[in-house]
């Protein structure tokens, strides 16, 4: 019995001086790249921009082993035209945020990483990233070059502090067969609405499929909210616009569809969440985005779904929602321009037409939006035209956080949609005053 | 070595009681035999002076330590939190700005009731359900080693499953339900299937209804702990249990078995020996693991993270989670200050209650903090 | 006081009885092994000193329905674990199908295979993320059986100014929530050149109010007869506490090294923060890779979860036949 006591400690000892630094050493000598780029459209009418001599740039972002890939093959890409710049990888694979705001304020941040609204605001907001625009000008780069609306969130008192690198959207995603089953035509360009109003519930009350699922959240609660014409606030942040007859109307028919049974959210039929419940065959449509694309493969590869694209409003219009996420630099980089060299190289459309072709992710230039291969991800991708970010200065999170809220009262049937978009209006203005 | 020792209970005439008593409490004892060793060589202050250094040097690598990573960050925090202070640039002071602003904000009032309920629930019922755990598997049989580690799963199965199975179980189309569903059957009673992650009724709110009484959810502090909430409190004991179970398994080794003989020779049953052998024993554990138990209970932040969001309608809101948004900015700017606030102002009610288990458990043995 | 000598006497006698256990161990010797020698004994005990016991049925029905018991309980317990092992075997589809199957319907062998080849490129591959775990786990929880053990001690059985003032201080610097000093403590490590080391896991986990807090507890609930034995005889402080309280201390010294190797071996946040690069990484965090949003492949999660989970009860299965009742008087020699 003693002797496991000693034995312990003993093995402990013995492991520790043979390994925690002997992987210290190995990590000096950066092992060769095993990946290998494509050999597609070589890069030529790109501008190179001079950096500084034998720059070593650590760069980070999320994401799983696919996206880890694709960056890696960025950076093969991008050594081609910069051989004299070395990029460090570094992947963080989960509480990005986090982690990047506490190695800022302990200085000792990747030079490039991902950026998304959050960080925008705890960090582009405070001073801590590099303004873009200058070395944006010596690459021949222009904010026009890219779709407009994704620059929004990360422009801060006229300048640019991240360069938009993928984004998504919402369509139409539905199983055929459902509605061939209770024999409504698949959905076209010029549904609206009402169309989607009667097709789900007609295949509610003829299926055993539930029709639209939507869960109460503000993302796929976006779409109807712009379509209606409403917003969250009004244009300069000041003021919350929940409590307008736009937003209501919109929740008015989300809540119409519920009380007529046409609509259920993914708890109700079994599901995590709404793409699930298409992949299990139990509904027969819902708003979804491009990740539907490798999540069915992965999953449901034998499942037959369509995309189309959102209904249009019942005024003709259509609008959809935005995601979208940049590469931005920390301002205390040692090499600002390696750093924006890198990253106005993989937001450009030499980079991004690589991506795209992986199915990964869409460009950011809207002459790119075409290159979109999968026919369904294509209907997704139109949105990206129509759309608009939902985003709504600092406290984005907040405010959108709100209208989810707002939504699950209205679903529990706690408060009416006036009562309910009420309360969420006061709760606003009440973040925005910063109370 | 009265009956105050073994927590007021009328002890029987069981001789073993003696020594139970006895084990409880030790100062006297100590003063007893200090006369024995006085009698060697040394004096008293110089036993003192003896028995304080090597006490302080027992205690010199905490103290290291905690003079590196504990009191600076501490005072830090408590400074922070009379600042406003994004987390990169100068903080700027407040005063007590971000405290005022705490007790005035009626989400965190709403995140302390309902943690509040949660810890009160789970900790009574996970303590109870560990010493059971424990005092079954405590006496050996052929296996016993393997149903050890059986037991012991739960705390070493990967979360993601468990709430999967959770999940499942919850679903309005779920076991649990199902399961009502057909027992109810066999009484001729109809059961509405409910959807156990998203039901804000509260507990009160369903008894009051039971006698034609409604209270609106608007009045959040008289509604009690909602149906979620209370699903997610029993995944909490189920997962939570068995590693204090083992705090207790680890315990009873500590009870001489002859105790237990002699009481059952003077015929004793084996629900007075668990409340007058085993239950006065393991009193410094109960406190442990209560006050551990609250700690970790008041400080939850995980489940609603992963489960719930804080909904429905905010019947799981949490402070912790409160102070996450704002110390760390998920979703506005960061105020580290006012989140230090929220933090300072939940640690001072983990505090009291800890203070008050602690008199309330310990009672009439040696004790302190 | 007047019970003291006989108590003694009654300890003393408790001794006797307990060499006498050792001797029956000894004659059951090497035959079984010794997690059933205990059985074993036990089984001998009850059966000379029990008069209920004594008759064949009811003993065997009474044995019967405590395995019924158990087995209930064990199953209750037991089952996550079993389909989350099954579940590795599944597709990703299966595993959210509703309702489930226990049984995987084709087994795919694949997905064990495919978690332990993970290669992220940069010595990022799965046996280093498992050795890298493995390490800190071992080390932190040896460090803290004793260290925390040294300051247990003190708090237990010592007499010294400031006690209480330190104890207090210790149990409250766990009620403030650790993400209040999340970030100051990241630029501590940053400024002490911590960061991408495993000193940033190893100081700051070497020693803990929580492991202190718990054997401190343990030491007070062992009876002192015998340490004041020693201390007549003149021992010092440190010889009562290496021959006296440790060994008497097993079963909670054990604990408290499960607890913290299980809590080091599943640690995410810790890791993720302190150590950027990819062959320094331990499986919680390399295994988040499995996880994204939409994209989550719980097969291969649950394969890692496994390599979270079975080496936790493989430790515990071994030393769990030290969790038996009395283990702490039999193996003291006074």
């Amino acid at each position: 019995m003693k002797k496991i006591f000693v034995l312990l400690p003993t093995l402990a000892f013995v492991l520790s001086v043979s390994v925690a630094f002997a992987g210290g050493k190995q990590e000096q000598k950066p092992s060769a790249e095993t990946t290998t780029v494509s050999k597609g459209a070589q890069p030529t009418s790109f501008t190179k921009i001079p950096v500084e001599s034998k720059a070593t740039i650590v760069f980070s972002g999320w994401g799983d082993q696919t996206e880890q890939k694709i960056y890696r093959d960025s950076i093969v890409r991008f050594n081609k035209i910069y051989p004299e710049v070395k990029v460090d990888y570094q992947p963080i694979p989960a509480d990005f945020q986090t982690k990047i705001k506490a190695m800022v304020a302990g200085g000792t941040a990747p030079d490039v990483f991902y950026v998304d609204d959050q960080l925008m605001t705890a960090l582009g907001m405070t001073g801590q990233l590099l303004p873009l625009d200058d070395y944006m000008k010596a690459a021949n780069v222009s904010r026009k070059d890219f779709i407009v609306e994704l620059l929004k969130i990360f422009t801060y008192k006229g300048k640019t502090y991240g360069l938009p690198k993928d984004w998504g959207t919402l369509g139409l995603v539905y199983l055929p067969e459902t509605l061939e089953a209770a024999g409504v035509p698949e959905p076209n360009d010029n549904w609206n609405w009402d169309d989607l109003f009667n097709a789900a519930k007609k295949i509610a009350s003829n299926t055993k499929f539930a029709g639209f699922v939507q869960n109460a959240d503000w993302a796929r609660f976006a779409p109807w909210a712009f379509e209606a014409g409403g917003s969250y606030t009004n244009s300069d942040y000041t003021k919350a616009t929940l409590d307008t007859p736009e937003i209501k109307k919109a929740a008015s028919y989300i809540l119409n569809m519920k009380k007529a049974g046409a609509l259920v959210t993914s708890s109700d039929v079994g599901a995590s969440w709404a793409g699930e419940a298409i992949g299990k065959k139990v509904v027969a449509m819902t708003y979804e985005g491009g990740w539907m694309v490798n999540f069915m493969r992965q999953n449901y590869p034998d499942v037959k779904w369509k995309a189309a694209k959102v209904v249009k409003g019942l005024n003709g219009k259509r609008s959809d929602v935005i995601f979208t996420n940049a590469i931005g630099i920390i301002s205390s980089t040692k090499y600002p321009k390696a750093s924006a060299a890198f990253t106005i190289f993989v937001t450009s459309r030499e980079n991004q037409a690589e991506i795209v072709k992986t199915g990964f992710a869409y460009s950011t230039h809207p002459d790119q939006i075409d290159l979109v291969q999968d026919p369904n991800d294509k209907q997704i991708a139109a949105g990206g035209l129509v759309g608009r970010v939902a985003y709504w200065g600092p406290n984005t999170g907040k405010i959108n956080d709100q209208v989810s809220k707002a939504l699950e009262r209205i679903y529990l049937g706690a408060q009416t949609v006036d009562e309910s978009f009420a309360e969420a209006n006061k709760k606003v203005n009440e973040i925005l005053s910063g109370q | 070595m009265t009956e105050e020792d073994t927590g007021g209970h009328k002890a029987p005439p069981v001789s073993s009681m003696k020594m139970v008593s006895k084990t409880v409490s030790n100062e006297q004892m100590k003063q007893n035999n200090e006369n024995k060793i006085l009698t060697k060589n040394r004096s008293l202050s110089q036993m003192k002076k003896r028995e304080e250094l090597a006490a302080y040097l027992f205690l010199s690598p905490y103290l290291i330590s905690a003079l590196v990573f504990t009191i600076g960050l501490l005072a830090f925090a408590f400074y922070i939190s009379l600042n406003r202070w994004n987390i990169f640039t100068l903080p700027k002071f407040a005063g007590f700005t971000n405290y005022i602003k705490t007790f005035k904000s009626p989400d965190f009032l709403r995140s302390l009731l309902n943690v509040f309920w949660y810890s009160l629930v789970v900790v009574s019922f996970q303590t109870a359900i560990a010493i059971l755990l424990a005092v079954i598997l405590n006496k050996p049989v052929p296996g016993s080693s393997l149903f050890r580690t059986l037991f012991y799963a739960p705390s070493v199965t990967s979360s993601v499953v468990i709430s999967m199975i959770f999940w499942w179980l919850y679903l309005k189309t779920g076991f649990l339900n199902l399961a009502i569903g057909k027992l109810l059957g066999v009484l001729h009673v109809a059961w509405k299937n409910i959807d156990w992650l998203n039901d804000p009724r509260g507990l009160f709110q369903l008894i009051a209804g039971l006698f034609g009484k409604k209270i609106p959810y608007s009045k959040w502090y008289f509604t009690g702990p909602s149906i979620t909430w209370m699903a997610i409190m029993f995944q909490a004991i189920y997962t939570t249990s068995p590693t204090f179970m083992i705090m207790f398994l680890a315990a009873l080794q500590n009870i001489p078995p002859s105790l237990y003989e002699s009481a059952s020779i003077d015929g004793a049953s084996p629900w007075k020996q668990f409340t007058r052998i085993t239950l006065p024993l393991l009193r410094p554990i109960i406190m442990m693991v209560v006050v551990l138990g609250t700690i970790g209970t008041l400080q939850l932040f995980d489940y609603v993270k992963i489960m719930t969001s804080g909904g429905p309608l905010g019947t799981t809101l949490v402070p912790v989670y409160l102070i996450y948004r704002e110390t760390l900015g998920t979703e506005g700017p960061i105020r580290a200050g006012y989140g230090a606030a929220m933090a300072f102002i939940l640690a001072a009610i983990i505090f009291i209650f800890t203070y008050l288990q602690r008199r309330f458990i310990e009672r009439g043995t040696e004790h302190y903090f | 006081m007047k019970e003291v000598p006989s108590i003694t006497f009654r300890f003393l006698q408790e001794g006797k009885k307990m060499n006498e256990d050792y001797a029956i161990k000894d004659t059951v010797k090497d035959s079984v092994k010794d997690s059933e020698k205990e059985d074993i004994i036990d089984a001998l005990k009850n059966d000379g000193e029990n008069p209920v016991n004594s008759k064949p049925f009811s003993f065997y029905f009474n044995l019967s329905i405590k395995y019924f018991i158990l087995s209930a309980i064990a199953i209750t317990l037991f089952f996550p674990f079993i389909l989350a092992f099954f579940g590795t075997f599944k597709s990703n589809a299966e595993i959210t199908l509703w309702p489930p199957k226990i049984l995987p319907s084709k087994w795919l062998w694949e997905n064990w295979l495919i978690t332990w080849k993970t290669d992220l490129g940069r010595g990022g591959t799965f046996p280093r993320w498992l050795f890298n775990t493995a390490f800190l786990s071992i080390i932190i929880a040896t460090l803290q059986v004793v260290f925390c053990s040294l300051a247990g001690y003190a708090f237990a059985r010592l007499r010294f100014r400031g006690k209480e003032i330190i104890f207090t201080f210790m149990i409250s610097s766990m009620m403030l929530p650790g993400v209040v000093t999340l970030v100051p403590k990241y630029v501590m490590m940053a400024k002490l050149k911590l960061i991408n080391t495993y000193w940033s896991l190893i100081l700051p986990g070497a020693v803990e109010a929580f492991g202190i807090f718990l054997l401190t507890q343990y030491f007070k609930s062992i009876p002192h007869e015998l340490e004041e034995a020693c201390m007549i005889d003149g021992a010092s402080y440190f010889r009562i506490y290496r021959t006296v309280v440790l060994p008497l201390s097993r079963p909670a010294l054990l604990t408290l090294y499960i607890l913290k190797f299980q809590a080091m071996w599943n640690n995410f946040l810790d890791p993720l923060l302190y150590l950027n690069r990819v062959n320094m990484w331990t499986l919680t965090v390399a295994l988040m890779t499995f996880q994204q949003q939409y994209k989550a492949q719980w097969n291969l999660t649950l394969v890692g979860a496994m390599f979270n989970a079975i080496p936790v009860l493989v430790i515990f299965f071994f030393f769990s036949r030290y969790y038996i009742e009395g283990v702490s008087y039999s193996g003291l020699k006074t």
